[in-house]
């Protein structure tokens, strides 16, 4: 099995098992899972997103048939075309990592609601796949033929941190990315199944869609109505750990009633292709 | 076997897959009906609404006997009529039941009163929704401090803490201690660690598994349970054990009063 989508590294707010290398192979081991895509948790709120690409390059370098990089890039922050470079030409850079909600695009911006103006949701609303930067670092992604990795939710935004109210990506501007770069390839991660549906629906390109199953946790009979929509091709096994346990994606595609063939593809058949693993 | 303590008969067609899984995985459903066939699930349901919703449920349990417990559904808003029609399924119905409470009224008001003394009375497990949602709960819905002030207030009765606050750490810290609340781990995320925080805080004779299916997958829910870091004989009390034991006592009552 390869693990389409996965972090290694801490969460603020709550201790989780398997959060370090060494855990985490010995977990996948257990669950018979070869190979896991990995970015840095910590880069979901740094600011200085190099230091965890850092880290994580040389976790990757320890385990090279372990684990695959994808390093995490924040284009509203200044310099970010420097940190791409060196993810690029030093890390060898193959899969992009994107945390629009948290790392919010538009934030240096002037045209976008102060805090006080978002009830409920402080952040909400300061992202946008137009914005300038952002179109300019998916540009670079097609240049340099990077699988790009939407994380559209890493957590239940309902039971977040009092003070971390971030909603997850909206599918309207998850569809600006597919659409607007159809030949670039995107992995889109933490999505709950009608965000799935949704997205699906919405793009109209869907060659260079996926999603993986984390975080689709039903209704019953999830993964057999997303491979009735979308076929089997679009759909790959992603635990996010440590989030998440790993056993739910798992049991999800153990469970579907589609034969075994499509249960290949989806536990490695088709992330060995996305990412050539 | 695996009793599943939380699953709602949602439609038909759902219904059909929950049978089909709960064969293949050995589970017994104990299901409720908070909806009719093709509608929503209004907060304040009439009196029609739910006798309609237990006719349904009771309609499933009959033809399903070997994987379908009922859990009447009540609004206690309806007081003496809420009463009656729990008198009236319980009567009606031979075989393991319960109850389900929702979002008509925090489990802690007073209104509730009644229908905990015929709960207590028949030894009819409680399931309540509970929620700690960080943008806000609806104003009827029950907290996790209203879940813990309802199962002090009624010491015979115990309650399925449903979703065990949907926020875990604010479950588990609301339930320290009570001897008559068992922790849904059903309808969120599985969340890592999930489980394991549970048990840390209440025990493993104080888990038990639900899923909210059909809502969410069996799935997802189980692996709350068989990816956590918990002994066989733990898993093994969540899944199965603990829930046993209530319905055992609930039958040895029906028998006594035969």
């Amino acid at each position: 099995m390869i693990d389409a989508n996965a972090f290694l590294g801490e969460w603020p707010f709550r201790r989780l098992p398997y959060a370090q290398p060494e855990d985490r192979l010995r977990k996948m081991d257990a669950l018979g899972i070869e190979k896991a895509v990995v970015s840095r948790l910590e880069n979901v709120f740094y600011k200085d997103l190099l230091v965890g690409n850092e880290e994580l390059h040389a976790i990757v370098r320890r385990y090279p048939d372990r684990f695959i990089p994808a390093y995490t890039i924040n284009p509203g922050f200044p310099g970010w075309e420097h940190d791409l470079e060196v993810c690029i030409n030093d890390f060898g850079m193959r899969n992009l990592r994107l945390h629009p909600n948290y790392h919010q695009y538009s934030r240096l911006k002037g045209n976008v609601p102060r805090m006080v103006e978002a009830r409920g949701y402080p952040n909400y609303q300061q992202y946008h796949f137009l914005d300038d930067q952002a179109q300019a670092l998916l540009g670079k992604a097609e240049e340099h033929d990077l699988v790009v990795l939407i994380s559209i939710g890493v957590e239940d935004p309902r039971f977040a941190h009092w003070l971390m109210k971030v909603p997850s990506v909206t599918m309207i501007d998850a569809a600006e990315a597919v659409n607007g770069f159809p030949g670039v390839r995107f992995l889109v991660c933490g999505a709950v199944f009608s965000e799935v549906t949704s997205l699906w629906s919405t793009a109209y390109h869907q060659d260079n869609l996926y999603f993986e199953n984390s975080r689709v946790q039903g209704p019953i009979g999830d993964v057999d109505d997303l491979c009735a929509l979308m076929g089997a091709d679009h759909l790959l096994f992603g635990s996010n750990l440590p989030i998440n346990y790993a056993e739910s994606a798992k049991l999800s595609i153990e469970y579907a009633e589609v034969d075994a063939a499509v249960k290949q593809a989806l536990f490695s058949g088709n992330a060995e292709r996305l990412f050539g693993a | 076997m695996i009793y599943d303590v939380h699953v709602h008969f949602r439609s038909e067609h759902m219904m059909r897959r929950l049978l089909a899984q709960a064969e293949r995985l050995d589970m017994l459903m104990c299901t409720n009906s908070i909806n009719l066939e093709g509608s929503s699930s209004p907060n304040f349901p009439s009196r029609e609404f739910v006798t309609a919703c237990n006719e349904r449920t009771l309609g499933l349990a009959r033809q399903h006997p070997e994987r379908v417990i009922p859990f009447w559904y009540l609004n206690p808003v309806h007081g003496q009529f809420a009463c009656d029609e729990l008198e009236h399924r319980v009567k009606g119905y031979r075989g393991r039941q319960g109850v389900k409470l929702w979002e008509a009224i925090r489990g802690n008001n007073p209104q509730v009163d009644g229908i905990m003394q015929i709960c207590a009375e028949y030894r009819l497990p409680v399931l309540q929704h509970t929620f700690a949602e960080v943008t806000g709960n609806l104003p009827t819905e029950t907290s996790g401090p209203d879940m813990r002030e309802m199962a002090l207030r009624h010491p015979d009765v115990t309650f399925f803490f449903g979703h065990a606050a949907g926020d875990i750490e604010v479950g588990a810290k609301c339930a320290l201690g009570l001897p008559n609340v068992l922790m849904d781990v059903g309808g969120n995320e599985a969340t890592n660690g999930y489980t394991e925080i549970l048990v840390r805080h209440v025990g493993a004779d104080h888990v038990v598994y639900g899923s909210d299916a059909s809502g969410r997958s069996f799935a997802s829910q189980l692996a709350k349970v068989f990816g956590a870091d918990l002994s066989p004989a733990e898993k093994e009390r969540i899944l199965f054990g603990n829930v046993q034991r209530l319905f055992d006592r609930q039958q040895e009552r029906d028998s006594a009063s035969i």
